[in-house]
């Protein structure tokens, strides 16, 4: 098998791609292609703004200056927020879900710790050197390419990485390529790079000349479409910290959460029928303090959510085991809780994607915990 | 003698150059003052700085926004020219070019390296334009100087820099024990801490999370923070309209008057301005003290300078230098040099901007615009943006580092097959553009025989090439990718 993988970088915004290409393709391995999207939102996005707790008027009173209005409707506990319509739309399709009140097992509120485990998938900042993702690709025998400039942690893993992103450069003559490529050989990683550099398809000296986010999604969406194409792409969304001007409906952290409700519509759009084979989920390092700041905005804080898109989500549903947002329920008396380990429903996001066992992936790629199996409360299996 | 030491803590050196007969000296003697600046084209200082932004700021919120909040063409025409008035696509490459000229030009080269790693310590992420108005003049006017002083200083100016202030938000944070929080109070609001700044102070400027702090010592530096801040002047004032581009001052209503606890230590506060406006200070003179940032610092200076996986001897040298000298700079600056010279065969993957300014020096590439000067009226013209594609080229825009810790200074982070085609590719288009044709057999050879210990054996490889490809084989090879 040989897998592609594919990022673009524009301003904020990352896109990557990684999938398998078989070897021979006929309609049932199009049937059976299956797509994961990892929307990583840089920063913490916060829970409560994207799907506001509605049951009762506490956030109301307590973030008086940036509680959203014009409501989308879910249910009668959550509601959603009005940037997020083209998630709203598939919400009604039943193509949308939420797992609310959850995050990976870190309290430490710092940002880069944080942003490290919820790449690689660990307890302690800094100490695996790989990503989830990486390694859920490596347990079900894939291998990647990512299409950017920085190789993003949660694409690490054993396998070495490929990475390609547009330019106007090219290599120099053959025989210059041929010379170095033995020159580099006493030097392990410097001759892996080159060796994967010199190997690059034809394919990939060309490079979009639209760099807009919509144009990124369409990428996406047409290459996971192929059966021949990507079966992985991540996107990522930098500005979520909003400690100042968070704002209500057209705030900063609205303008965001807009930028990742392209990509759900983008992809719905794109991928036609190969959405019903496709799973869009979002990523966040922690979420944000239940009370405003005086600068109209959130300080860092736990408990967050995660949006789910895409036909293999089961049904919408706001899937949580509530922890109230009142003083006596908030963890350390400030943040929305998290009563459920987010790494539960990204393992469970991969076991249905790469067709591989819930319980290998746990023991594999997060081996620190045992995980819940959540494939059959949130995935069609 | 390791010639690679002069890459190492310098730039390489020029062909007009000779070999320092005292290499130890040589590099020393850089770091003992700060150096005068070898650029003779504009400069802006941070105050003239600070207003430009501000005005940037200050005509696109308050009077472009409003006066076009119905026409969003209009408004986009006129926030186009706007920048054009001030500087916005300008002083980026500016600071750039001044970097590095200092780098490749100037008299003192090892102390702007020293300068290249404390700016990234201590880096401003890419936020509100800062990388283009206020970054160049950040590390030349608060870190350089402070080079020069103790540890001390240099955290604590930097702490209270407006870049710093208003990089991490300090200004939004209001100590819950303090004048300002008690009139919130009064009028049912509540007055909140911000805590970026605090936690920033310690993960990433000080004692690292290997310190162990908690969410209560967090707490408690931003309070000991709090007050420190930029204040919207009043609109009587002459610099209302410069938004949050104003001076940093402390200011006693919105700090916390503890007490406060901090890895482990207790912190009274006693009455008066004075000593609230001194506790950041004596905050900072425990913290660099603390064996978890003496270890944290010499350990990412040995890796910056050394090799990535320094030995214990090495990073210990590095720490016994601080400790006996109490934390100067010049001393622990001295001390990472002998030990770069002592272990100069080790071998360390350099950053892209690093091996740039290295390829720039060693080749006399001819890099520098004969002008910088611009007219506020117009886009920047290309020739004098140069500096700013080829770093963006190389994926590392030095002013604009996406999180506030800065570049990486691990090889994994940097050596993908990407980022290794982007410098045999820049190489590649300079030869075909004809600007490396300078670089004949004897130009070569001079290169090698000043910069490197393998003379004969870089030949022989150099004998292989053809097509006039021996500079770009040179400058991709191993030996000049690792130093």
């Amino acid at each position: 098998m040989k897998i592609n993988r594919r990022q673009f970088t524009l301003g904020s915004t990352t896109l990557l791609l990684s999938g398998m290409l078989p070897l021979k393709v006929n309609s049932s391995m199009l049937d059976n292609k299956k797509n994961l999207v990892v929307i990583m939102l840089r920063g913490a996005m916060d829970g409560l703004t994207s799907v506001p707790y509605i049951h009762d008027n506490t956030l109301e009173k307590v973030r008086p200056d940036i509680v959203v209005k014009k409501l989308l409707d879910l249910n009668s506990d959550f509601s959603l927020h009005p940037k997020l319509s083209g998630f709203h739309k598939l919400w009604k399709s039943n193509e949308a879900s939420i797992v609310h009140a959850t995050n990976i097992p870190y309290t430490g509120r710092s940002h880069f710790d944080g942003q490290n485990l919820m790449e690689s998938g660990g307890t302690i900042p800094y100490k695996l050197k790989t990503g989830w993702l990486g390694r859920g690709i490596d347990v079900a025998g894939l291998e990647g390419l990512s299409m950017s400039l920085p190789m993003p942690l949660l694409l690490r893993g054993k396998a070495n990485q490929d990475n390609f992103f547009p330019s106007k450069l090219s290599m120099p003559t053959r025989n210059l390529v041929d010379i170095l490529k033995h020159h580099y050989d006493d030097e392990p990683l410097l001759n892996k790079s080159f060796n994967k550099l010199i190997s690059r398809p034809i394919s990939m000296t060309k490079s979009p000349n639209n760099k807009n986010l919509k144009t990124l999604a369409r990428i996406a969406g047409s290459e996971l479409k192929k059966i021949d194409g990507p079966r992985v792409a991540v996107f990522e969304v930098f500005g979520f910290d909003t400690h100042a001007a968070q704002g209500g409906a057209d705030g900063e952290h609205g303008q965001k959460l807009k930028q990742v409700d392209y990509t759900f519509d983008v992809l719905k759009k794109t991928l036609g029928n190969t959405f019903k084979n496709t799973l869009i989920i979002t990523l966040t390092e922690f979420g944000r303090t239940l009370v405003q700041n005086n600068g109209y905005g959130t300080e860092h804080g736990y408990g967050t959510s995660i949006l789910l898109g895409g036909g293999l989500v089961k049904k919408s549903q706001v899937y949580a085991d509530w922890p109230g947002i009142k003083n006596k329920n908030l963890f350390e008396g400030r943040d929305l809780n998290s009563t459920l380990d987010a790494r539960s429903v990204y393992c469970s996001a991969m076991s249905v994607c790469f067709d591989t066992d819930f319980q290998l992936l746990n023991t594999e790629v997060f081996p620190d915990e045992k995980l819940n199996d959540l494939t059959e409360i949130l995935f069609k299996v | 003698m390791n010639k690679s030491f002069f890459r190492k803590v310098s730039f390489g050196l020029g062909v007009d150059e000779s070999i320092p007969s005292n290499p130890l000296e040589w590099s020393i003697s850089q770091i003992e003052k700060l150096p005068k600046l070898n650029w003779s084209g504009p400069i802006y200082s941070l105050k003239e700085m600070m207003e430009f932004h501000g005005k940037y700021n200050y005509q696109d919120r308050r009077v472009l926004r409003k006066k076009f909040k119905k026409d969003r063409k209009a408004y986009k025409k006129e926030k186009k020219i706007l920048k054009y008035k001030t500087g916005f696509h300008y002083f980026e490459p500016l600071w750039l070019y001044i970097r590095h000229n200092e780098a490749v030009n100037g008299n003192s080269p090892v102390f702007h390296r020293f300068l290249h790693f404390w700016g990234n310590h201590f880096a401003i992420q890419k936020k509100n334009a800062m990388y283009s108005y206020d970054v160049g003049p950040y590390h030349r006017e608060v870190i350089a100087p402070a080079m020069l002083k103790n540890i001390e200083d240099l955290v604590y100016e930097v702490t209270i820099s407006w870049a710093m202030i208003h990089n991490l938000d300090n200004t939004k944070s209001i100590g819950p024990n303090s004048p300002k929080a008690f009139k919130y109070a009064e009028r049912g609001k509540s007055a909140n801490l911000n805590e970026n700044h605090g936690r920033e102070l310690l993960e990433l400027h000080t004692v690292s999370p290997n310190a162990g702090y908690t969410q209560n010592d967090v707490i408690d530096m931003s309070k000991v923070m709090s007050g420190w801040m930029h204040r919207i002047p009043k609109m009587s004032s002459k610099i209302h309209k410069r938004e949050e581009n104003v001076p940093v001052h402390f200011i006693e209503a919105y700090h916390d008057s503890g007490p406060f606890n901090i890895l482990g230590k207790k912190y009274v506060e006693s009455f008066g301005t004075k000593a609230a406006r001194e506790m950041l200070r004596k905050v900072i003179k425990d913290l660099v003290k603390n064996p978890a940032c003496i270890e944290f610092i010499s350990k990412k200076l040995c890796n910056h300078f050394i090799t990535q996986d320094p030995s214990g001897e090495i990073v210990n040298s590095v720490i016994s230098a601080w400790k006996k000298s109490k934390g100067d700079l010049k001393t622990i600056h001295s001390e990472v040099l002998k030990q770069a010279y002592k272990f100069s065969n080790l071998k360390k993957f350099q950053q892209p901007e690093t091996w740039l300014l290295q390829f720039i020096k060693m080749s006399g590439l001819d890099y520098f615009p004969k002008d910088m000067s611009y007219d506020f009226e117009t886009m920047i013209p290309r020739d004098k943006d140069r500096v700013r594609r080829i770093c963006r080229n190389l994926g590392q825009l030095p002013f604009r580092p996406l999180q506030p810790n800065g570049w990486s200074d691990f090889e994994e982070d940097w050596l993908s097959p990407e980022f290794l085609f982007r410098r045999i590719g820049i190489l590649n288009a300079l030869k075909q553009k004809g600007k490396l044709i300078h670089l004949d057999k004897s130009y070569l050879d001079r290169i090698i025989e000043l910069n490197f210990n393998n003379v004969s054996e870089i030949k022989t490889f150099l004998e292989k090439v053809n097509n006039n490809e021996e500079s770009v084989a040179l400058f991709s090879s191993k030996w000049m990718l690792k130093t």
